[in-house]
């Protein structure tokens, strides 16, 4: 499904990543796969992520996805071909309600026509009532899975940060992706709401969309995930299995420093 | 070719007095993150309280230029601290609106004590003498060399100086130089005086070639503009090139085309460099926030 | 309840403003006037910035723009609605090649862009003599507007024809505002890309708004060149830029009837400032120095905070 061979990244003289190769497989008829990708601060994780989303250029590599090539690619063009990515810091559309939030991300597969989009807008709602009808159910159905229907008029804005959190999320899954990449949606939670964040995951996994996850909180990456890479100092260090990675001396050393040993 | 000549030392006379302006501006820029768009009027003011000064006055033209250029030190440090830094807060419409309050301001009060008839400046400078082909005046030397100096000058004290690395510690990272300690209000304050006695300079020294009028602000505004995005905004090096770039693309082309269309090649450069390259030719580039 | 009672104050309303012009005399006639195609013009700005999020410095070119091809059309003997639809179709292309060029570009070289054409245009407005007729200005001949108000004297044709196209500008925009495409429009000025990554063309969308921002502002001006029946390049200057800047900032950006109070406050101050003369520009600009740095959410913006808090309180009591 995706394929990223060799990327490199370097900014301003600093060489952020180099020779990275990250897969995730398609696996029609079987369970979708959920990795994970963790790392030291600073590893260069989120600009991995800023690259094959559309918002960085990389120096060299390429990232193909379904059999097309995305780096280049705008962001939305990627959204559009199946890849969809939640941010760390910018959550929401803070002065639009949260089912609104969802709307704008639903319309994505309502693929309205120039005239709907441009035309019809300005002369009557009637026009286009049945796509945006149909956006609305997809809206709601996405948040009630979150579990935010009954915020569904909230001011984005006001809301409180782990359901600001969610709201991400909800969008993300509004976009109907084939592959959903969160970058850090466990940041910032409390234990309850990472629970809830991971089971979130698990259950948006077991629905068919495959997920790659950027994490710091190691309970969760080593539950939920059945592969994880672990990024350090610009280079791919581990990858396997969340037991082999527990066990494997040079992530130990990197987390903890040398000599240490991991009590899992 | 003599003509050529004349044109070309002309034009680099006129960069060097957009030079002037175009660092301040983009001083400011680089400082406070939002475009003053009441420095072209300090520009003015340069050149009107000069021409007060020696007009109602009797000072000679020096001292009327040191005057001045303290003057409009002042007004500039004044409405610095009491509209630009309080609007840099803003958002960014509330801010250019705010200043633009100031520029319309300050260039209808001197419409109304002046009123809109041109004023000259004479000054003991004026003395032409002759390169080769080409017919030059003392005052159009010290254009330049005051401009060069100045320019150079400022160069220096912010690549060079603690203060100047302040500055730029403050361009680049608001926060980061507020927990180390810089006194990033001071800072401003300083910046916008700084840009404030560039554009002043720039007025009492064209004010002898060129004929005064209300809206010579708003004019330069628009040029500075031009000048900035071409330079890249933030960039000292930049605005200096680009104006003097402006100044003799302007002073050429009138060999061509009528002069009341020469305001229109700087926009024409602008609009051709943008979609060429958007980042400005020298500049840095800022990149998306997320 | 409450909708009846709103639905009968708007009618009434509407009523005295079509019956206006047989009720006063040609001065209060001419401020009402200026009310409608500033309205106009502000409902423009707060398509584009209040809505979009784009910063644009350039609006006065195409409301200048809109001003010379009215009053040159009508100059050729075209009705007047000709001569809007005129001034609507080249502020949409303006619109279109401008916004292609240059709103992919940085915010802040969009807005010196965007103040670079109007600029430009305004020196050409002033030297392209055999047609502008240029510092001096260009006279508008009266013609007939067209749409059956052939029987109604001049000022009062354009006038009806100013209240018809306001309406329909505000229905329009109201209507836009409530569709999916209005919530998008939204979604890029809260963060642009966050639209990106679910699936917003942001680009495309701030062409549009652009375009028809573009097209509406237009329209005021060839409102304003029929009406007052003279055109000048100072229509092209920041100065008018501003005014649209300032009457949605003062009414409230990104609301509804923020236009409405923004134009009812902006031309009432002017009108209330008349007797001072040149002194006038003074205190405007001192109003606005103090407006933009006080109330920075405009009436509507503040009196909704206002009104919050009061029910803030009333729910903790």
């Amino acid at each position: 499904m995706l394929e990223i061979r060799n990327l490199s990244k370097s900014f301003q003289g600093l060489q952020v990543f180099s020779g990275i190769d990250l897969t995730v497989e398609d696996r029609p008829g079987e369970k979708s796969p959920l990795i994970g990708v963790i790392g030291p601060n600073g590893a260069g994780k989120t600009t991995l992520f800023n690259i094959f989303t559309g918002y960085a250029k990389a120096d060299g590599g390429s990232v193909i996805f379904d059999g097309k090539e995305l780096l280049g690619k705008k962001p939305h063009e990627i959204v559009r071909a199946g890849l969809t990515r939640t941010f760390q810091s910018t959550l929401a559309f803070r002065q639009l309600t949260v089912k609104e939030n969802v709307l704008v991300a639903a319309y994505l597969h309502e693929d309205f026509s120039f005239l709907e989009r441009f035309i019809y807008p300005l002369v009557s709602l009637k026009l286009t009532q049945k796509k945006t009808r149909d956006a609305q159910e997809r809206a709601e159905k996405v948040l009630s899975m979150v579990g935010m229907l009954d915020d569904m008029d909230m001011v984005s804005g006001n809301l409180p940060y782990g359901k600001q959190k969610k709201l991400g999320i909800a969008m993300g899954l509004a976009t109907e992706p084939k592959l959903l990449a969160l970058d850090e949606p466990a940041a910032g939670l409390n234990p309850h709401e990472t629970a809830e964040t991971m089971e979130l995951l698990q259950e948006i996994n077991r629905g068919g969309t495959a997920v790659l996850v950027i994490e710091h909180n190691m309970k969760l990456i080593m539950t939920a995930c059945e592969r994880i890479y672990v990024l350090s100092g610009g280079r791919i260090i581990a990858e396997g299995l969340p037991q082999e990675i527990a066990k494997n001396e040079r992530v130990i050393e990197v987390y903890l420093g040398k000599g240490m040993t991991a009590h899992a | 070719m003599d003509i050529v000549l004349q044109q070309a030392a002309n034009g680099l006379v006129l960069g060097m007095s957009y030079a002037l302006v175009a660092t301040g501006l983009t001083l400011v820029f680089g400082v406070l993150r939002m475009m003053n768009l009441s420095h072209g009027e300090l520009y003015m003011l340069g050149a009107y309280i000069l021409s007060a000064l020696m007009q109602y006055l009797g000072l000679p033209y020096v001292v009327g230029c040191v005057l001045s250029v303290l003057l409009v030190a002042l007004i500039g440090y004044f409405f610095g601290m009491t509209v630009v830094q309080p609007a840099s807060h803003l958002e960014p419409i509330n801010a250019m609106l705010a200043t633009f309050g100031v520029s319309t301001l300050l260039s209808n009060l001197v419409l109304l004590i002046f009123k809109a008839t041109p004023r000259m400046v004479s000054s003991p400078f004026q003395v032409v003498f002759q390169i080769g082909p080409v017919f030059l005046t003392i005052q159009k030397l010290i254009v330049v060399g005051m401009g060069l100096l100045l320019n150079l000058g400022v160069y220096l004290v912010i690549h060079h100086t603690t203060f100047g690395k302040m500055i730029w510690a403050i361009s680049e990272q608001r926060t980061a130089a507020e927990i180390v300690g810089i006194d990033t209000k001071r800072m401003h304050n300083l910046a916008f005086t700084m840009g404030a006695v560039l554009a002043a300079i720039s007025g009492v020294l064209v004010s002898a070639l060129y004929s005064l009028a209300p809206n010579m602000g708003s004019g330069i505004m628009t040029k500075c503009f031009a000048i900035v995005v071409l330079g890249g905004l933030g960039s000292i090096p930049g605005a200096i090139i680009g104006g003097l770039l402006l100044g003799l693309a302007e002073s050429l082309f009138t060999i061509i085309i009528p002069s009341q269309w020469t305001p229109a090649i700087a926009f024409v450069l602008l609009i051709v460099l943008l979609i060429l390259k958007p980042e400005g030719l020298i500049g840095k580039s800022k990149g998306v926030k997320l | 309840m409450k909708r009846t009672w709103t639905r009968i104050t708007i009618a009434v309303a509407l009523v005295l403003v079509v019956a206006f012009p047989f009720l006063t005399n040609a001065y209060i006639l001419g401020i009402a006037q200026a009310m409608l195609l500033y309205f106009i013009y502000a409902m423009a700005m707060n398509l584009l910035m209040g809505y979009t999020g784009i910063r644009s410095f350039g609006q006065a070119g195409f409301w200048g723009v809109g001003a010379y091809v009215t009053g040159l059309m009508m100059n050729m003997h075209q009705y007047g609605i000709l001569s809007l639809l005129g001034a609507m179709i080249i502020g949409a292309v303006l619109g279109l090649a401008v916004g292609m060029l240059s709103l992919r570009l940085q915010s802040v070289y969009f807005f010196i862009t965007t103040l670079g054409v109007s600029e430009m245009l305004r020196v050409i407005a002033i030297n392209w003599m055999p047609v502008t007729r240029g510092p001096m200005g260009l006279m508008v001949q009266p013609t007939s507007m067209g749409l059956f108000l052939g029987r109604f004297e001049y000022q009062t044709q354009v006038y009806l024809l100013s209240v018809l196209l306001a309406v329909l500008c505000f229905l329009g925009l109201r209507t836009l505002m409530r569709s999916h495409t209005g919530k998008i429009l939204m979604s890029i000025r809260d963060s642009e890309p966050l639209a990106d990554s679910v699936g917003v063309n942001p680009t495309a969308y701030k062409v549009f708004a652009f375009a028809t921002a573009g097209a509406i502002t237009a329209l005021s001006g060839g409102l304003n060149a029929m009406a007052y029946r003279i055109v000048v390049p100072d229509f092209l200057s920041m100065q008018y830029t501003t005014i649209g800047l300032l009457m949605v900032l003062i009414g409230g950006s990104g609301e509804l009837w923020g236009p409405l109070f923004g134009a009812l406050i902006y031309v009432g101050f002017n009108e209330g400032l008349r007797s001072i003369g040149e002194f006038r520009l003074v205190i405007f600009a001192l109003i606005m120095i103090l407006v933009v740095m006080l109330f920075p959410k405009g009436l509507i913006g503040t009196l909704k905070q206002q009104t919050n808090k009061i029910k803030q309180r009333k729910q903790q009591t």
